[in-house]
Order: structure tokens, then sequence, then C-alpha cells
């Protein structure tokens, strides 16, 4: 579950703008018909992610038909499905680690939907994909951001036991 | 008058004057002190002050490079593999040239300006200078602001880092 | 919760004294910045008007006790040295609205200005100059 180009970064903010009214001024006398002005560049690395932790939806007893969700921050409700905590089983958001240029905006993309296959190839769709960020994250002064991710899982009345996998992909772009 | 009329009057006279000297020895007075700059522009005949510094904002290099170009106005364009990220833009170099009203005058760019990685040795070189407006006068008051834009050149992998340098632009009558 | 406590009469200065842009006659001449910040000049220096370098009269709000009064003190003449060099060109004749002496208003409030007179030599070396003075106001 992961994406993406790559890069690291340094980046760092141009200077201030001069103030207008602060003109710079000139050494000598004949300097006041040259003046010079700073000019700089800065190369940043490209924007990269990898994953940290899956997203995963934990154990679920199979009732009645309904909807699973997990949210950015890990917090799991169901609604139809009943959900147990287990340890072997754990509920977590998915999580990212971005990196790039210090401070630079970046766009998320997150997919529409995908599927989990388990036993005897029965699916289960997921979708409604959320984000933390959402839509556009920052990178820190170190060039670093966090990118948490949940969705809802759709489980069926008769959805056969036993354990779905999938994947799904996350894009990542300097705004 | 009586001298006794004349006394009282003399004893309230004094009486005024000692209180009076009481009421200022004892007042307070406060003062606030502010300080303030004055300056002044000499020009003469023509003079040209730096209002912005150029900068070319964040780079993604890529693994071929290519070409920035700012423009006049700071908007930037690229060619090869570069990637521009929006949220650390362009800006272009701008001056003020101030002389004689509606008179006309030559600005000169250099031709060419290398930025050096801070804290490195690598280089880029900055060309093909470029202004707006690209002939020269003054207004009605004496003034005329000029824009300047580049091309800077971003070799493949271009090590990362801030790059800096310094160009001159003179301007004179003829 | 949060509070601002004056003491007396907190002065801000919301403009320097700047006199702008110009270009020395052929002879010496003065340029009077009055405390609406218009120019007027002797002489025929040329007097250049630029968004980008502006002038104006030094310009101040007051916020004290309500109708105080004060009174103010000006400098008799500042001097103003080209930065990079050590020429010198010299305002004096300062003035201010109020002139002299002034008071806040029944809501505590006040505004000051004051302008100079610069005076400008034909062979004024070109640059860029400046100084500072102090405006002093006194009370009880």
């Amino acid at each position: 579950m992961k994406t993406l180009s790559s890069g690291v970064i340094r980046g760092l903010l141009g200077g201030a703008a001069v103030a207008m009214l602060m003109l710079g001024g000139a050494g000598s006398a004949s300097a006041q018909t040259s003046a010079s002005a700073n000019g700089t560049a800065t190369i940043v690395p490209a924007i990269a992610i990898s994953k940290t932790t899956d997203l995963q939806f934990g154990l679920i007893v199979v009732g009645p038909g309904g909807t699973v969700t997990v949210t950015p921050s890990s917090s799991r409700s169901a609604s139809g499905p009943v959900i147990l905590t287990n340890a072997t089983w754990p509920v977590s958001a998915a999580s990212f680690a971005v990196t790039g240029g210090a401070t630079l905006v970046y766009t998320i993309s997150l997919p529409t939907s995908t599927s989990l296959t388990g036993p005897s190839s029965a699916t289960m769709t997921v979708d409604t994909f959320t984000s933390n960020p959402s839509g556009t994250g920052t990178l820190s002064a170190g060039g670093t951001s966090t990118l948490n991710v949940g969705a809802t899982i759709t489980v069926g009345a008769t959805q056969a036991a036993g354990a779905y996998t999938g994947s799904f992909s996350v894009t990542v772009n300097y705004q | 008058m009586k001298p006794k009329t004349l006394w009282i009057m003399r004893f309230v006279l004094v009486a005024t004057v000692i209180l009076s000297g009481m009421w200022s020895a004892s007042a307070q007075t406060r003062t606030t002190d502010t300080i303030v700059t004055s300056d002044v522009y000499i020009v003469q005949p023509i003079a040209i002050y730096k209002l912005t510094d150029m900068q070319f904002g964040a780079i993604v290099s890529g693994a071929s490079g290519g070409l920035v170009t700012l423009s006049t106005s700071g908007s930037r364009t690229k060619t090869g593999t570069i990637i521009l990220p929006s949220s650390f833009a362009g800006r272009a170099a701008s001056f003020v040239v101030l002389g004689t009203p509606n008179q006309t005058y030559s600005l000169s760019l250099p031709s060419s300006m290398t930025l050096v990685r801070q804290s490195g040795s690598e280089t880029m070189t900055v060309s093909s200078f470029v202004s707006n407006p690209s002939s020269f006068a003054f207004n009605s008051g004496g003034s005329s602001n000029v824009s300047v834009g580049a091309t800077l050149t971003v070799g493949g992998n271009q090590v990362l880092g801030l790059y800096t340098g310094s160009f001159s632009v003179t301007v004179s009558y003829q | 919760m949060s509070v601002d406590v004056i003491q007396g009469i907190r002065v801000t200065k919301t403009s320097n004294l700047r006199f702008g842009p110009m270009i020395p006659g052929t002879t010496d001449g003065t340029v009077a910045l009055d405390v609406t910040g218009s120019r007027t000049q002797t002489g025929n220096l040329i007097l250049l008007t630029s968004s980008s370098v502006p002038f104006s009269a030094a310009n101040f709000t007051m916020l004290g006790t309500p109708s105080i009064t004060y009174s103010i003190t000006l400098p008799s003449s500042v001097t103003l040295t080209r930065q990079g060099g050590a020429e010198t060109i010299v305002v004096n004749s300062f003035v201010s609205s109020p002139s002299g002496n002034g008071s806040l208003d029944t809501a505590g409030t006040g505004t000051l200005a004051v302008g100079g007179t610069l005076t400008v030599p034909a062979s004024q070396t070109p640059g860029y100059y400046s100084g500072q003075f102090t405006v002093t106001l006194t009370y009880q």
C-alpha cells in the first residue's frame, strides 16, 4: 500500500521581501548609477512517500451486514456488524511517511475504492477513503509529514468467515 | 490706603507667592521622547535602487535537469525533468530608477550570473536576462520601475541546497 | 484576559520625516515639507515623485489621559549623513501641528504632525541620506 516518487529535502525559504521604503543604498558617489540584487534558487528533492502502517479493520463478527469504518485517527465504528477488540487482529489507520522539501505543500490523492479478497475468492469493497491531513498537507521544517488514511468496508450479511487482504495506493505530489 | 490694609495685602501677596512656589516644586512633569528618522534621496543626475531580489524558488531537478525561466512578473516555466513546487514560488528582481522627468535613459543588464551552493561549491548559471520595460524613460515624476527576469540552467540530479549569487544593473543617460 | 496600561502619553510614530527623491538645481535650494506632507521648493531643484520612494511628514498618534495638555519640543536642526559616505545635508525650521502645545481629546487620543525644511546645495553629493531626531512631549 504505497506510492510515489521520492527524494529528500532541505529546502529553505527565500529572504523576506525588501521593504519598499528602505531601498538598498550604494557605496560610493558613482555607485548610485548601479545597483546590485541577489539571486537565489533552492534545489529540493522530489517528494517521497513510504508506508509505515497498514490499514487494519480488525475482527468483525458477521451477522447483520453493514459497514465498518476506521478513521485516520484509528478509531473504529460499525453499523450492522459487531466489532471485537482482539490483540491478534489490531485496528489501525494506514500511516505513511511523506518526505520532501521543508515547508512545501503537497496534494494527496486517495483511491475511490478497492477490494479485499478472502476465502474462496469472497470479496469486500473498501471505499470512502479519508485522510489526515486531507486534500493537501504541508511538510515540516524538517521536510517530513505523517499522512494517516482510513476507509469503510462493506460487509455482506452472509460474508464468508476468514481473513481478507488487499492493497491500495496513495499518491502525493508537490502542489 | 491705610497701612494696616496695605500690610494685609502684602501678606496675602507673599503668601500666594509661597504657595505657588510650593505647587511648582511638587508638580511632576513627565516627558515622552520619540525618535524619528529623516531621510532624502539626492539624485544627481540619475540613480537606481534595488527593490526586490531575484528568486527562482524551490526546484526539483530530476534526472536530466532543464531550464527554469523566471518572467518579469515572477512566474516560472520549466523544461526537461524539472518540477516546480508552487508553494515556494519565484520572484522577479525589481528596481526603481530616478532621474529627470520624461527623459529617456539606458539600462544595462548582465549577460550572466553564477549561483553557488551555500556550504558547497556546485554552481548553476543564470542567463538570458530580460527586463520590463525593455526601453526606458522616466515618467512625469522622474521615476521608472523596472522588473528583471532570467533563465536558470539546472543540471540533472543537481546537488540539493540553497544557491546564491548577485548581479548588477547600471543606468545612464544615452 | 489582558489589559493594556499606559503611563503618561503613549506616542506611536506612523511615519518618518521623508523628503523623497530630488535632483539638486544649478543653484542652492530648499525643500519645505509641511505638516500635511506637501513639498515646496525654492531654487531650480527638481522634486521627483515615485511610488517606490515616498515622501511624508512625520506623523504620530497619541493615547493618554483625556484632555491632558502637553508641550512639544522639536530640534532646531538635524544633520542627515550619506549612507556609505560622510557628506551631510541639514534639516531645520521644524514645524508641527499642533504647534507649541496641544491636548488630547476627551477620549484620550490625539495626533501630531511634524515637518521641516531641507537645504539642498547645488553640488550635493548624490546618495541616500538619513539621520535621527527626537520629538519630546512634556506634560504633568
